[in-house]
C-alpha cells in the first residue's frame, strides 16, 4: 500500500478517535450540555467509518493525495518559522519580531526564474516600513493595541 | 415623509466628510484579515463620541458599511475573509484571481456591494415598523432550524466528496463545542486551559483554517502566486456591470435574502451571505461554474452581506435588539450618546434616524468610485509584488489579526494550530470550508436545540415548540428541499437544465 | 537553570521599570489606559465602560483603550488579570456578582479565583428587574406569581447565562418565595430580550437598562433593589411585595493582583474623577444604570461583603446547575 494511503487511514481513525473521545468527555456534564457533544461525536464516528469503508473498498485505485506540485519542505520550513514568529512574540514584541522574521520568512520564498536575489534587500527594508507602518497605524492612530515585548529594550516604542 | 430635509442635513460638508472618512476606515480595516465589522466599529466609538450624535452614527454606519464590502479584498485576492461576511466571498472571488480576473471580480464585488447596500436601507426606510414584527417570529426553535439550514450548504461545499466535507462540517461543530456551555453551564474540552476558557474565537479560527493553507501552499512553488491579468483593466466598471445585471434575478434574490436575515436578530452579514449563496448555486444555470470561479457566487454572497446593514437596523431601532453583530455596537453608542432607541425613536429623534440613513446612503454610493479605485490598486499591487514580500506580508496580517482583535496571544496560537490542520488534513481531500460553517453555526444550533427543549418540557409538548410555527415549518421545508435537490438535480440534470434553458432567465 | 536565568533576566528590566514609574509618575496617566472589558462592545458592561470612555480624555487628557473580550461569561478577560503588569495602566472591568459565582461553579476549570479579583473602584451598578412582554396577560407582579404557583415549573423565565446575576436573582426568587419556574439561559442580554419580545419565554430576568431601552414593548413587574429607582417610581421592589430579594449587579475597575497600594489609590482616583463628571453620571442615570462610589480601600471591604453575601448562592446554583 501506498505511504499516502497508509497515512489517509490513520486520517480516518484519527478522526474516529476524536469523536469517541468527545463522547467519552461528555460523560461529565449535565444533560442540556452534554446531548449536543454527544451527537457530534456520535456523527463522526460514524461518517468516519463510511469514509474508511469506501476508501477500503475502492483500495484498487491507490488514493492520490492533492499535490501543490512544490516543496512540502518549503511548506514545512514556513510552519516553523511562523510557529517560531508566535511563539517569541510575547519576548521581542511586535516590532523586533516582525522585522526579524519579515526576512526569514522571504528566505524560506523559492525565487522566481527571473527575479535576482538582490531583491532580498529591497524586501527586507519593505518588511521593516510595513511593520513599522501597520504598528504606527494601529496602535498611535486607530488604539489598537499590538504584542509588546517583556524584554524592555525591545519595546515597540523604542524603534 | 420629508426625507428631502434629511438628506439636506446629511449634506453638510462635515457630514459629507465624515461618511468618506468611516468609509475608507472602514474598508481599510475590513480588507485586513480578522478585523470584523464589529470590532471596526467598537474601535472607531472614541472618534464617534467626538461628534455630534448624528454624525457619529453617520460616522460608525459608514464604517460598518465600508468594512462589509472591504472584506471582500482580502477574500478575492488571498482568500482569506478579511470579515466573517465574506466568507462566501471565498468560494468564487479566489479562482477567479487565479485565473487572472481578480481585478474584474473586485470591480463586481463592489457594484454588487452597492446594490445590496442600497436594497437593504430601502427596506428599512420603506418597511421597517412591519418587518420589525417579523424579527420577533424568530424564537429558540426558528434559530435552531435557521442554523441547520445554513448547515446544508456543506453538500455543495464540498462536491467530490460529500461524505469528507461533513466529516469537515461536524469537525467544526465539534470545535463549537469548547468553552462554557451557555444551556448548562458546563466548562466542556478545556482541559483547564485559560485560552479555550472563551470556546474557540470565530474570527482568528476562519482566518487560519482558511488562509494559513493558502500561504503555506504559496511558499512551496517558484511559480508567480497569480497570473497576470488577462483582460486589459480599461473598461473594468462596464464589464462589472454587465456581469453583476446580467444575473439580475440573482442579485436581488440574494439583495432579499440579505435583507431579510439582516432583520432577523444577531444573525448577521455572515449568515446571510451563506444563505444567499446556498440559494444561486441551487438556482444556477448549467452554464454556471459555481466553486471556480463565477461571477455570480460574488454577486451573491457580496450583494447579502451589504444589504444586512441597512436591513439590520430595523430590529437595532424599532425593537432595540441589535439585527448583526455590529448593529450591538451602534445600539450601545446611541445609548451612551444619549439618544433613546425603541418606538419612541420615530417620534422624538426621527430627525437622527433619517439623516443617519440618508448619510448612509451616501457612504454606499460613494463606496462604487472609492471601492474601485482603491480595489484597483490593491489587486495591481497584490500581482506586481514579489512573492517573498507577500507571503511575510500575509503572515504578518494573520498575526495582527488574530491578536488585535481580542488582544490575545492564544487567539495566534488557536489560529495557527487550526491552519496547520486544515493544510494537513487538505491533502486528503478535507475541505476547510465546512469547519468554518460548523463552528460558526454551531452555538446558535446547539442554543436553539436545547432552549426549545427546556420550553418544551416545561410546556408539556417538546413537538409543539419545534414543529407547530409556520416559520419553523418553511425552513424545514427549505432543509428537506435543499438535501433532496442536489441528487435528483443530478438524476434529471439533463433533462432539467435543457428546460431550464427555455424558461430560465437570458444570459 | 535556564528557565532560572531567563526569569532574573526578564525581571530585571520589569523591576527596573516598576521603578521608574513610581518614583516618577506624580502626573498618572502619562500614557493611555488600557481596560479589558469581558463582554461585547453593545452590552450592559460595554456601554458601562464606554460611558467612561466619553469623558476621559478630557478630564485625565489620556486615552482610555477599551479592548472587548468577550468569551464564557466574561471568564476569559478575568482568567487574563494575573498576566498583566501590575502598573496602572492594564486594567479590568469586574463584573459582581459573576466573579463570585463563576470560580465556585467551575472550580479549577474557571480560569481565576475570588484573589485575583482586586477591585478598588466600584462605579456602577444596575437592579435586575422581572419582567414580561407588552403583550402578555400578566400585568402585575402577583399576575405572574398566581401563574407561577398554579403551574410550578411551567412558566418559562429567560434570563442570561448559567451562574451570571440573571440566574442568581431567579434562584433567590425561587428560594424565598418557595416558586418553582422554568429558567431557560440565554447567551447575553440582548438573546435574553429578543425571546422575551418574541414570546418564546412567558418572563425574564434582565436589567433596568433594558426598561430604559424597551421601555415600549416590554413591562417591568417588579425590580430586586433595596428601594425603588427614581427613573422608574412606579415600579414596586420585590422586597415591598413580600419577597426580600435584593440583586444588583455592580461593576468596579480592577487592578492585577500585587498591584502596590499607591497605584490603587492612584487608579481609583483617576476613575473617581471621571465618573464623578456630570456628564458621564447624567448619561449613565439616564441608560438605567444606579452610580455608586467605592474607591479603595473601601473597595476590599465591599469585595469580601459581596464574596460572603453571594458564596451560598454560588455554591447552590453550582449543585443545581
Amino acid at each position: 500500500m501506498a505511504r499516502g494511503s497508509i497515512i489517509h487511514i490513520a486520517m480516518h481513525l484519527g478522526f474516529c478517535l476524536f469523536g469517541m473521545s468527545m463522547v467519552y468527555l461528555s460523560q461529565n456534564f449535565e444533560q442540556t450540555g452534554s446531548i449536543t457533544p454527544v451527537f457530534i461525536g456520535f456523527c463522526i464516528i460514524a461518517l468516519t467509518l463510511v469514509s474508511l469503508l469506501s476508501v477500503v473498498l475502492n483500495s484498487a485505485k491507490t488514493f492520490q493525495m492533492k499535490s501543490t506540485g512544490g516543496s512540502i519542505w518549503r511548506s514545512l520550513a514556513f510552519i516553523i518559522l511562523v510557529t517560531l514568529w508566535i511563539t517569541l512574540l510575547p519576548y521581542l514584541g511586535f516590532i523586533f519580531s516582525g522585522c526579524l522574521f519579515f526576512t526569514l520568512i522571504s528566505f524560506a520564498v523559492p525565487t522566481d526564474k527571473n527575479k535576482v536575489t538582490k531583491q532580498f534587500m529591497a524586501v527586507s527594508v519593505g518588511g521593516y516600513i510595513t511593520t513599522f507602518a501597520f504598528w504606527v497605524v494601529l496602535t498611535k492612530l486607530l488604539h489598537i493595541p499590538l504584542p509588546e515585548a517583556t524584554v524592555s529594550l525591545l519595546n515597540n516604542a523604542n524603534f | 415623509m420629508d426625507f428631502i430635509t434629511y438628506i439636506e442635513a446629511a449634506f453638510t460638508p462635515f457630514n459629507l466628510a465624515v461618511s468618506l472618512g468611516g468609509l475608507i476606515i472602514g474598508i481599510i480595516l475590513g480588507a485586513l484579515p480578522g478585523l470584523s465589522s464589529t470590532f471596526s466599529c467598537a474601535v472607531m466609538l472614541p472618534v464617534s463620541f467626538a461628534m455630534s450624535p448624528v454624525s457619529g452614527l453617520i460616522f460608525l454606519g459608514a464604517v460598518y458599511m465600508g468594512s462589509t464590502y472591504g472584506g471582500s479584498f482580502a477574500a478575492i485576492l488571498i482568500k482569506t475573509p478579511g470579515t466573517p461576511q465574506s466568507i462566501t466571498t471565498t468560494f468564487d472571488g479566489f479562482p477567479m484571481t487565479k485565473k487572472g480576473l481578480g481585478g474584474l471580480a473586485l470591480a463586481i464585488a463592489c457594484v454588487s456591494s452597492v446594490v445590496g447596500g442600497i436594497v437593504g436601507i430601502f427596506v428599512f426606510l420603506f418597511f421597517a415598523p412591519p418587518l420589525a414584527k417579523f424579527a420577533l417570529l424568530f424564537g429558540p426553535a426558528e434559530y435552531f432550524w435557521l442554523a441547520l439550514f445554513g448547515l446544508t450548504i456543506i453538500a455543495s461545499l464540498s462536491e467530490g466528496n460529500l461524505i469528507k466535507g461533513l466529516i469537515s462540517g461536524f469537525f467544526g461543530l465539534a470545535l463549537s463545542q469548547i468553552g462554557v456551555s451557555v444551556v448548562s453551564g458546563d466548562m466542556r474540552f478545556t482541559f483547564e486551559s485559560t485560552a479555550l476558557i472563551g470556546g474557540i474565537p470565530i474570527i482568528p479560527a476562519t482566518i487560519g483554517l482558511l488562509c494559513m493553507p493558502v500561504a503555506i501552499d504559496m511558499i512551496a512553488t517558484s511559480e508567480k502566486h497569480l497570473d497576470t491579468p488577462k483582460i486589459s483593466s480599461k473598461n473594468q466598471l462596464a464589464e462589472a456591470v454587465k456581469a453583476v445585471f446580467s444575473r439580475k434575478k440573482n442579485l436581488f434574490r440574494s439583495s432579499l435574502i440579505g435583507a431579510l436575515i439582516g432583520i432577523i436578530p444577531a444573525a448577521g452579514g455572515a449568515i446571510a451571505s451563506l444563505v444567499a449563496y446556498a440559494e444561486a448555486k441551487r438556482g444556477a444555470r448549467p452554464e454556471d461554474t459555481f466553486g471556480k470561479g463565477d461571477p455570480g457566487g460574488i454577486v451573491a454572497s457580496e450583494s447579502a452581506n451589504n444589504a444586512t446593514v441597512g436591513s439590520g437596523l430595523v430590529p437595532t431601532f424599532v425593537l432595540g435588539i441589535p439585527g448583526t453583530p455590529p448593529d450591538a455596537v451602534i445600539l450601545g453608542a446611541m445609548m451612551v450618546h444619549g439618544v433613546q432607541i425603541g418606538p419612541k425613536l420615530f417620534s422624538d429623534h426621527s430627525g437622527v434616524i433619517y439623516t443617519f440613513l440618508a448619510g448612509i446612503t451616501i457612504a454606499t454610493l460613494l463606496m462604487l468610485p472609492v471601492g474601485l479605485l482603491v480595489g484597483k490598486y490593491i489587486y495591481r499591487a497584490v500581482v506586481n509584488v514579489p512573492k517573498s514580500y507577500l507571503i511575510p506580508m500575509i503572515a504578518l496580517m494573520l498575526l495582527i489579526g488574530a491578536f488585535a482583535i481580542q488582544n490575545s496571544h492564544d487567539d495566534i496560537l488557536i489560529m495557527l494550530t487550526l491552519g496547520v490542520v486544515a493544510w494537513t488534513i487538505g491533502w486528503f481531500g478535507f475541505p476547510a470550508p465546512p469547519i468554518v460553517l460548523g463552528l460558526l453555526l454551531g452555538p446558535i444550533a446547539e442554543q436553539g436545540f436545547a432552549q426549545s427543549l427546556m420550553i418544551g418540557q416545561a410546556k408539556g409538548s417538546v413537538f409543539n415548540v419545534f414543529f407547530s410555527s409556520p416559520v419553523s415549518l418553511i425552513l424545514i421545508t427549505l432543509i428537506v428541499v435543499a438535501i433532496a435537490l442536489p441528487p435528483i438535480l443530478k438524476q434529471y440534470s439533463v433533462r432539467f437544465f435543457s428546460e431550464s434553458k427555455k424558461v430560465g432567465e437570458q444570459v | 537553570m535556564v528557565r532560572f536565568k531567563n526569569k532574573v533576566i526578564l525581571t530585571i528590566p520589569v523591576f527596573l521599570t516598576a521603578l521608574l514609574i513610581s518614583n516618577i509618575a506624580v502626573a498618572y496617566p502619562e500614557k493611555s489606559v488600557q481596560l479589558t472589558v469581558g463582554f461585547g462592545p453593545g452590552g450592559p458592561s460595554g456601554i458601562a465602560a464606554r460611558f467612561m470612555q466619553k469623558r476621559f480624555s478630557a478630564v485625565t487628557g489620556q486615552d482610555l483603550v477599551i479592548i472587548n473580550k468577550p468569551g464564557a461569561g466574561g471568564a476569559k478577560a478575568w482568567a487574563q488579570i494575573k498576566k498583566d503588569k501590575p502598573d496602572g495602566y492594564q486594567l479590568t472591568l469586574l463584573n459582581f456578582p459573576h466573579t463570585v459565582l463563576q470560580p465556585i461553579a467551575r472550580g479549577a476549570n474557571a480560569g481565576y479565583t475570588y484573589e485575583d479579583i482586586q477591585p478598588v473602584l466600584y462605579y456602577t451598578s444596575v437592579p435586575q428587574v422581572i419582567a414580561v412582554r407588552k403583550e402578555s396577560p400578566f400585568k402585575t407582579f402577583e399576575d405572574l406569581l398566581m401563574a407561577i404557583k398554579k403551574n410550578p415549573g411551567k412558566i418559562t423565565i429567560a434570563g442570561t447565562g448559567i451562574g451570571g446575576s440573571n440566574h442568581s436573582a431567579f434562584y433567590k426568587l425561587n428560594t424565598v418565595g418557595k416558586l418553582k419556574g422554568a429558567y431557560v439561559p440565554f447567551k447575553d442580554t440582548s438573546s435574553t430580550i429578543g425571546a422575551l419580545k418574541s414570546g418564546a419565554t412567558d418572563a425574564a430576568w434582565t436589567f433596568t437598562t433594558q426598561g430604559v431601552k424597551d421601555g415600549d414593548s416590554i413591562r417591568m413587574l417588579a425590580i430586586a433593589s433595596e428601594k425603588r429607582m427614581p427613573l422608574f417610581p412606579d415600579l414596586p421592589t420585590l422586597t415591598e411585595l413580600g419577597f426580600p430579594v435584593v440583586d444588583v449587579a455592580s461593576w468596579a475597575i480592577g487592578v492585577p493582583p500585587g498591584t502596590s497600594a499607591k497605584i490603587r489609590e492612584q487608579v481609583s482616583k483617576m476613575f473617581q474623577k471621571v465618573v464623578s463628571d456630570p456628564s458621564v453620571a447624567s448619561d449613565m442615570e439616564n441608560g438605567g444604570y444606579l452610580p455608586i462610589s467605592i474607591p479603595y480601600p473601601e473597595s476590599d471591604v465591599e469585595k469580601a461583603r459581596l464574596g460572603s453575601s453571594y458564596g451560598a448562592v454560588g455554591v447552590a446554583l453550582s449543585k443545581k446547575n
